[in-house]
């Protein structure tokens, strides 16, 4: 994440969007992190339009795109630019630390 | 969501003792973080922003403040030399939504074609997903 915004620094790119880099602590004590955040949202939930949520990355040999609609679908174009293998679930109960899972969703679901 | 887990439905849990350090999968992180700095990209739109003119020659320039011999200049961008380095420091480009380059296209298309414009740029910017070229917005 941090590698993310830093070569975008370097690079002089400038998002049209703001976006907003984020690491949560405390998610398998009950979300704390994420709850603190949405409790104390630095920036209007109600304009905060997607999330890209990195999970154990790094462990195991597949990456897996995990989710539905526009972000997983530009994940599912840019695995294709790429030419990079990934695994594709559209959604599966269970998915902990998705903050705002459909537009308008002001509290970490479960 | 990006998920380094072979299969979420048969592996719940997700934290194990031995993920630790030394037995991070280097491809894996990489592959992640392409992805993930690729979609970032195409999702936030914009572009690079433009080299710094000479220090000597700068003149700021806000979005009240168009002067009619600027070009369009990518919003973020936030110097203009009033068009005197005109096709010699500055990048163009055609993605821009700032005030001034909607302006130009009114005086270029009148109100209808560039409003009709404004409108196709940020559907494509909003709903599509993006092609973008391989390796522009990450490491090489």
């Amino acid at each position: 994440m941090l590698e993310i915004a830093r070569v975008w620094q370097a690079q002089g790119f400038r998002p049209a969007r703001s976006v907003l880099f984020a690491a949560w602590d405390d998610e398998t004590q009950g979300w704390w992190g994420s709850k603190y955040y949405v409790q104390n949202a630095p920036y209007p939930l109600d304009k905060t339009v997607a999330t890209l949520n990195l999970e154990m990355v790094g462990r195991g040999k597949d990456v897996t795109i995990v989710g539905r609609e526009a972000v997983a679908d530009q994940l599912d174009a840019s695995a294709r630019v790429y030419s990079a293998t990934v695994k594709f679930i559209p959604w599966f109960d269970g998915a902990t630390l998705c903050l705002f899972p459909r537009p308008g969703c002001r509290r970490p679901c479960s | 969501m990006l998920m380094s887990v072979e299969d979420p439905f048969d592996d719940p849990n997700y934290h194990r003792p031995e993920d630790d350090v030394e037995s991070i999968q280097l491809g894996n992180l990489r592959t992640t973080g392409v992805l993930a700095a690729h979609t970032l990209a195409a999702w936030a739109g914009g572009g690079p922003t433009r080299p710094l003119p000479p220090t000597g020659r700068r003149v700021t320039c806000g979005p009240d403040s168009a002067h009619p011999t600027c070009p369009a200049w990518p919003m973020g961008s936030m110097t203009c030399d009033h068009g005197r380095c005109r096709g010699k420091l500055f990048i163009q480009s055609d993605r821009s939504h700032s005030p001034q380059s909607f302006v130009l296209r009114i005086r270029k298309e009148g109100l209808a074609g560039a409003f009709f414009d404004e409108l196709a740029l940020r559907k494509n910017a909003r709903d599509r997903p993006r092609a973008l070229p391989a390796g522009y917005y990450v490491a090489r």
